[in-house]
């Protein structure tokens, strides 16, 4: 009895030390953003926004041999995007045949850390597709959309503020190329058209 | 008791320590500035659109307290209030590089309004960036059960380079452009304990942009 509580304090100190690091190898984080209002002039119909349940619980997994493990949760963040820009991309019409029915997916999710780059940044890629019908199911636009955001620096900043920022970077520029980019795709577009 | 106070005074004596730095700053001017102190407001941003380099958004935060604490007490958009306030046209993929692209960027009534709104008058863009161009020396440290301590010494060189360029909004016209280059040598000798003797390189090439900004918004004499 007496030989265990002299090892205790060496067993909780090697815990301790053991447990700090397994956690430093890798790193799981919420990614929690908000987003602007986008300022640009609404299209005068109804938009609907349709979230599939892979979507609003997607989470990058890391767990390749030759980096290390990593889990970016960016459900939340990504879904109040979506939900930011196009609350505020339609003014609304009369006619309920007036409606563009909009379903994001998340096609790929890339990152790349100064240990690759060699510079002091991170960096984050987002692949969306955005697919577009109408009311009645008719696909009108397949449209992809790449975002990208880096880190200013990476110095004096941890890996996973670090990728936090270049992950909110990353879905401002997707924000900003839908919200100035909707109106102006050629399939969008010629609908619209279609309608005045 | 006595080992203690003599690491406070060596703590107070290295925080008085600091290299030297040679900053030269260029002023062009290409028209007068107008600005009305009780009613204006000017928004400096850094520009973010290089891969290779971004400018720190604490250089650009420290240029904006300068100059609302210079003489003339300028009235300063925070740059993440005012990229906000407009987004998304000043992300880095939709900020306007060029006079021309801003001024196509106003056809937006939107975009105008909510900057008469604010009644920002002058935007000034700052681009550049501080690197370590330069590093020589080395240093080892060993830590055992008496004790630790570090021997050897390290030297780095940074080098700040950065250009401000003035757009008026009201006359949609660039007014000027200041540059700023700094450069500065740091030392790090270390017997037992490593003593940082630093040169402020971005903090001096921000203290001479904030300042010849400042003159610049001054009325002429």
């Amino acid at each position: 009895m007496m030989a265990f509580q002299s090892i205790r304090p060496l067993f909780a100190v090697t815990s301790i030390t053991l447990s700090i690091l397994l956690t430093a190898c890798s790193s799981s984080f919420v990614v929690d953003a908000d987003f602007p209002r986008p300022l640009v002039e609404p299209i005068p119909i109804n938009g609907e926004l349709v979230l599939t349940d892979e979507f609003s619980t997607y989470v990058f997994v890391e767990d390749t041999e030759t980096r290390e493990d990593l889990e970016v949760d960016i459900s939340n963040a990504q879904v109040n995007l979506f939900e930011t820009i196009t609350g505020h991309l339609f003014s609304g019409s009369d006619n309920p045949q007036n409606l563009l029915v909009i379903t994001p997916s998340l096609e790929d999710f890339q990152y790349a850390v100064p240990r690759e780059t060699r510079a002091e940044i991170y960096e984050i890629w987002l692949k969306y597709r955005v697919q577009v019908m109408s009311k009645d199911g008719e696909p009108i636009a397949d449209w992809l959309i790449t975002g990208y955001g880096k880190t200013p620096t990476a110095f004096m900043k941890s890996r996973q503020q670090s990728i936090d920022l270049a992950t909110t970077i990353a879905l401002r520029d997707v924000g900003g190329q839908l919200s100035i980019g909707f109106g102006r795709q050629p399939d969008i577009r010629a609908w619209l058209d279609d309608r005045e | 008791m006595k080992t203690l106070i003599r690491l406070f005074y060596l703590g107070i004596l290295m925080s008085f320590l600091s290299a030297c730095t040679t900053v030269s700053i260029d002023e062009m001017r290409w028209q007068e500035t107008d600005i009305d102190l009780s009613k204006d407001s000017i928004v400096i941003l850094g520009r973010h659109h290089s891969p290779e380099y971004e400018t720190e958004p604490d250089l650009v935060s420290c240029i904006g307290k300068r100059l609302e604490s210079g003489m003339r007490g300028l009235n300063v958009i925070p740059e993440q209030e005012f990229v906000n306030m407009l987004y998304p046209w000043f992300e880095p993929r939709t900020a306007p590089l060029t006079m021309e692209k801003f001024v196509r960027i106003l056809d937006e009534p939107m975009i105008r309004d909510e900057l008469e709104k604010h009644r920002v008058r002058y935007m000034i863009w700052v681009e550049g960036a501080t690197e370590t161009i330069n590093q020589i020396g080395s240093m080892s440290c060993a830590i055992g059960p008496g004790g630790g301590g570090c021997f050897g010494f390290g030297s780095w060189e940074n080098q700040s380079e950065y250009e401000a360029s003035i757009w008026d909004f009201e006359n949609t016209r660039e007014a000027g452009r200041i540059s700023t280059d700094a450069q500065g040598t740091s030392y790090m000798p270390a017997i037992v304990i490593p003593i940082p003797i630093i040169a402020r390189v971005q903090s001096n090439a921000c203290d001479g942009m904030g300042s010849q900004l400042s003159a610049f918004f001054a009325p002429e004499a």
